[in-house]
């Protein structure tokens, strides 16, 4: 069968950001595959449009890695889900993203603040 | 316990799910928002995107993701037996003939190369031989002092045997034999692993002979000399006229622990050596005497033991400077820088074939890589018409995102499937094929007896299976990978074939070509044979017994004794006949030197006088010669007892000969020359003409007979008497064999025969060769017909279209059918030219081969022609149904 196709997104996703906004967004607690697409897209006022296509196979590959893991729970609706947690590892994963995604947009802000300047 | 991530797998149930629940959730939002339940759920789906995609997508991130493929790649391969069967079959049978041919010949010659002798059991054996890097050789004679040093010091190898083979007149009631013997050590056959089947082996005690010489006697002698007889154990005997006792029989089918010769008689070395005055053999070191052979101590390696005896072999060296010697044409020579080589020990290891072995495989391996290239190119255009069928296909694949390198995967995944089904039906082939050449050409019983298909065949038939995939399945996938997307979505069916049809015709062309040489020369030699042995003898064969003697018997160093009186020789063998002449069931007896089916055939110059000359077969001959062959003279008189010597010698010569040297005169009483010499005989009878010597390439030979009794020099070494018997030939031989041995105990029979075996004999090559040729010509006439085949369904599938529209315009299916036959048939014609011209150069230059055909034979010519006509035909009937079935609408939509 087919490799999966690559799903464009609204700004072509640098490698790894779609796996530190996942884990961003557990930070606040478990959470199924719907919501954490609903959250992307809300938090980053559809900015970026998180496809399914890349999604749910970046949850997996989270889980495979061991820094989330699922179980199933029962919704608010009453309807089964699967949930997604962070584990310790995710934690330490998401402090080390989050030190270098600082340090990236430290670095482009300068970069643009200086554009502007000499502009 | 929890497992690692990577080993954990998800199941395809629990994502499915998932995703449910996500379209659920976003179905349940969505009639929150004011939807209703069906254009929630459709919005939801379609926001979701590929349900089917994405399932596949996390599928994989938690699959073994190379595996998996893998296994899919097979899934896919697999396919292409049930999509195609009849390609798949075509491809399978092509890559089956050509590896199973190969891996029989392969097993063959390997289990000859590393097989033990029959009825060796021993494991972990090596034998020692020496080299000398200067003068090239290995030899595997060492001095009977050299093989006592090795067996006292070598720690790496234990048990060391050694042995010699010799020629031996075997002594019994029933008459003398001669046959080959091996003087052994003692622990022969405990470190060779031999059960013996009556009685005992050998026990040290035996080499200070106690009660005198023992021997252990071969299953074929006790059945042949001793018709089983269950007391035989224990029974006398002579060996060279030394006494000696039979003490065991060896197991059936076990002749030595060398494939040849074959030996039937085993003693100990160092008693019969004493027995019959032959020990200083043993102590002369410069004697290169016995061959030895040992077993690896149970911690010791090969590469370990070579170490330790070369040395040994070199202390021996320092030690005794003249200790190493070898055979040579000048005798027995000095080893400059002798080393010992010890390698693993087979029923060849001591043969000279040990070392011609790798020239062989190597020969060998060019030849199947040939023919394995011819095939391939064959199974590659089959996979190449197919792969224009699917170039769509894959087209389509590919725009839906198939990588280029998983599409070369899928199409060597078929590739490996094809040769993985064609390996086991080699692998069948193989088996079969050994078994069915052993029943035809085995030389002597027992001597391929390991050669029967196993592992190492294969393993063999395995590998080759595995460069013919990469080989033809590389070609279409290789193609594949260039494929441009677009042209093809929008076209279809061209492309991929384009400039590759020129060659596959070259290929068919020269098939054909090759297979018409193969067959053609296979039905030449046959109907040649067929003439040969059909042809009238011109004497009666039957109730001819044959009885080769060796006079003056065997001599311990395995040459022949001179004999002492040369009046004595010819003496004894006048006597031989006159007993025989008086023995019961006998109704005539004569001798000759030579018999049918020796394998050369020299002629020698007969001459009348300067003018007239002629070559003929000069054959010395006994008293009575022609009258036990069942014929007399024409005119004049026959050969009898009367001519000895010191009368006038005196010839018979037959009527071709007669009539060439003496055209209407009357010959007899006329001097003649023979030879260089010109020895002078005078014409005493005219014998019919006759094939005395079997069937003969020359129909009409010229035959010269002188009585033996008048030959200068020494009577024959191995003389042959003729007995023209009464009643049944079991009755006979036995009461024949007592006689000789009445007659003197030293004239040991060689052997046994009929006339009929050995007329047989004669054809024997002719017929082995025909045989062969059957095989070849049948295996190339497959493979051509299926390569012919290959290519023409791959221009038929290039070509649906056209098909397709000549179709619509009216054309019918008849006319398609003859086209495409037509079309192929144009391919056969060279084919055929060439291979015609190709057979009848090699006939006109083999024309002494043959006999009774010319070498453009009508007959063979116009039933090769009939053949292959067929063939092709047959062959480009199958695509040509398939051109004219085209769906018209289906290919005219492809427009």
């Amino acid at each position: 069968m087919a490799r999966a196709p690559r799903y464009q997104n609204r700004i072509d996703l640098l490698q790894g950001t779609l796996d530190f906004m996942i884990l961003q967004t557990l930070r606040w607690g478990a959470q199924h595959g719907y919501g954490i697409s609903h959250a992307i897209n809300a938090n980053s006022f559809d900015a970026f449009k998180v496809g399914t296509g890349s999604m749910y196979p970046a949850l997996h590959r989270l889980e495979k890695r061991g820094w989330i893991r699922a179980e199933w729970r029962t919704s608010e609706h009453n309807q089964r889900a699967k949930y997604y947690l962070l584990t310790a590892a995710g934690r330490r994963q998401l402090a080390t993203e989050q030190s270098r995604w600082s340090q990236l947009v430290d670095a482009m802000a300068s970069l643009m603040k200086r554009q502007k300047h000499e502009g | 316990m929890r497992l690692p991530g990577w080993l954990r797998r998800r199941g395809a149930g629990d994502i499915a799910e998932e995703i449910d629940s996500h379209v659920a959730m976003a179905t349940r939002d969505h009639i929150a928002r004011g939807m209703t339940p069906d254009a929630a759920r459709a919005a939801a789906t379609r926001e979701f995107g590929n349900v089917l995609l994405v399932r596949q997508a996390t599928r994989e991130v938690w699959s073994w993701t190379r595996v998996e493929h893998c296994l899919q790649d097979m899934r896919i391969g697999t396919r292409i037996l049930r999509h195609a069967p009849g390609l798949s079959a075509v491809a399978i049978l092509l890559i089956a003939l050509v590896i199973g041919g190969n891996a029989t010949v392969y097993s063959m010659v390997n289990s000859i190369l590393v097989s033990p002798a029959s009825g060796v059991t021993g494991d972990r054996l090596v034998v020692v031989r020496h080299v000398d890097p200067g003068v090239t050789i290995t030899d595997p004679f060492v001095s009977f002092p050299n093989f006592e040093d090795y067996a006292r010091h070598a720690t790496t190898v234990r048990d060391f045997a050694a042995w010699n083979t010799q020629r031996l007149t075997l002594g019994t009631p029933a008459g003398n034999f001669a046959l080959f013997g091996g003087l052994v050590t003692t622990n022969y056959f405990d470190t060779f692993g031999v059960a013996i089947a009556h009685g005992r082996g050998f026990v040290a005690r035996d080499d200070d002979a106690p009660d005198g010489v023992v021997v252990v006697i071969s299953h074929r002698v006790w059945q042949e000399r001793f018709n089983l007889a269950a007391d035989v154990v224990g029974r006398p005997i002579t060996i060279n006229r030394v006494p000696a006792t039979i003490v065991g029989v060896a197991p059936a089918g076990f002749a030595g622990a060398v494939l040849t010769p074959i030996e039937d008689v085993w003693m100990p070395i160092r008693a019969y050596s004493r027995a019959a005055n032959g020990e200083d053999a043993l102590t002369n070191r410069a004697q290169p005497s016995v061959v030895m052979a040992g077993r690896l101590g149970p911690s010791a390696s090969l590469a370990e033991a070579r170490s330790e005896l070369a040395t040994l072999s070199a202390q021996l060296q320092s030690t005794y400077p003249d200790a190493f010697t070898t055979y040579s044409p000048k005798g027995v020579v000095p080893l400059r820088n002798p080393r010992a080589v010890v390698s693993r020990y087979s029923a060849t290891a001591l043969l000279p074939v040990a070392d011609m072995a790798p020239v062989f495989l190597a020969v060998f391996s060019v030849v199947t890589l040939l023919t394995l290239v011819v095939v391939c190119a064959n199974v590659a255009n089959l996979l190449l018409g197919r792969a224009v069928e699917r170039q769509r296909d894959t087209a389509v694949r590919h725009s839906l995102g198939a990588s280029r390198t998983r599409i070369v995967r899928m199409l060597l995944a078929e590739g490996a499937t094809l040769a993985i089904a064609a390996w086991i039906a080699a692998y069948v082939i193989a088996w079969w094929t050994s078994r069915a050449l052993l029943r035809i050409i085995e030389p002597q019983p027992g001597l391929l007896a390991g050669a029967r298909p196993d592992w190492t065949l294969a393993a063999y038939g395995m590998t080759l299976a595995l460069l013919a995939t990469l080989a033809f399945s590389l070609a279409p996938a290789l193609r594949s990978w260039r494929v441009q997307v677009l042209p093809l979505l929008k076209a279809g069916e061209q492309g991929i074939a384009r400039g590759r049809s020129r060659m596959a015709t070259a290929l068919v062309v020269v098939q054909f070509a090759f297979s018409v040489l193969l067959v053609t020369s296979a039905g030449l030699a046959y109907r040649s044979m067929t003439t040969l042995s059909s042809g009238d003898l011109g004497f009666n064969p039957e109730n001819l017994l044959l009885v080769t003697v060796r006079l003056g018997g065997a001599s311990a160093a395995g040459g022949n004794e001179p004999i002492a009186d040369a009046s004595a020789g010819f003496a004894l063998l006048e006597r031989v006949r006159e007993r025989l002449a008086t023995a019961a069931g006998v109704e005539a007896v004569s001798y000759a030197r030579r018999i049918p089916g020796a394998a050369l055939l020299a002629s020698t110059r007969v001459r009348r006088n300067t003018e007239s000359a002629a070559t003929a077969f000069v054959r010395q001959v006994g008293p009575d010669y022609l009258h036990t062959l069942g014929l007399t003279a024409i005119t004049g008189r026959q050969l009898t007892s009367i001519d000895q010597r010191g009368a006038t010698r005196v010839a018979m010569i037959n009527q071709r000969l007669a009539m060439e040297l003496f055209g209407d005169e009357p010959p007899l009483g006329h001097p003649i020359f023979i030879g260089d010499k010109g020895d002078r005989v005078e014409i005493a009878g005219i014998v019919p003409d006759a094939l005395f010597d079997g069937p003969n390439h020359d129909p009409h030979p010229r035959y010269l007979f002188v009585a033996e009794q008048q030959m200068p020099g020494n009577p024959p070494i191995d003389p042959s008497f003729i007995i023209r018997y009464r009643g049944s030939l079991e009755a006979v031989t036995p009461i024949v064999s007592r006689a000789i041995g009445e007659v003197d105990a030293g004239l040991p029979i060689v052997w046994t025969s009929t006339m009929k075996a050995r007329l047989a004999m004669v054809t024997e090559l002719e017929t082995t060769i025909v045989e062969l040729l059957v095989c070849f010509a049948v295996l190339s006439l497959v493979i051509a017909a299926l390569g012919h085949y290959a290519v023409a369904m791959f221009s038929i599938r290039r070509r649906t279209r056209e098909f397709g529209v000549r179709m619509a315009l009216g054309a019918s299916a008849r006319r398609i059918q003859g086209s495409v036959i037509r079309e192929a048939l144009v391919h056969t014609i060279p084919g055929l030219v060439i291979g015609f011209a190709l057979s009848t150069a090699v006939a006109v230059s083999f024309k002494s081969l043959l006999f009774g055909v010319t070498p453009v034979d009508p007959i063979t010519y116009v039933g090769v022609f009939v053949l292959l006509a067929v063939t092709s035909i047959v062959a480009s009937y199958l695509p040509a149904r398939r051109a004219s079935s085209v769906n018209i609408v289906d290919a005219l939509r492809q427009e």
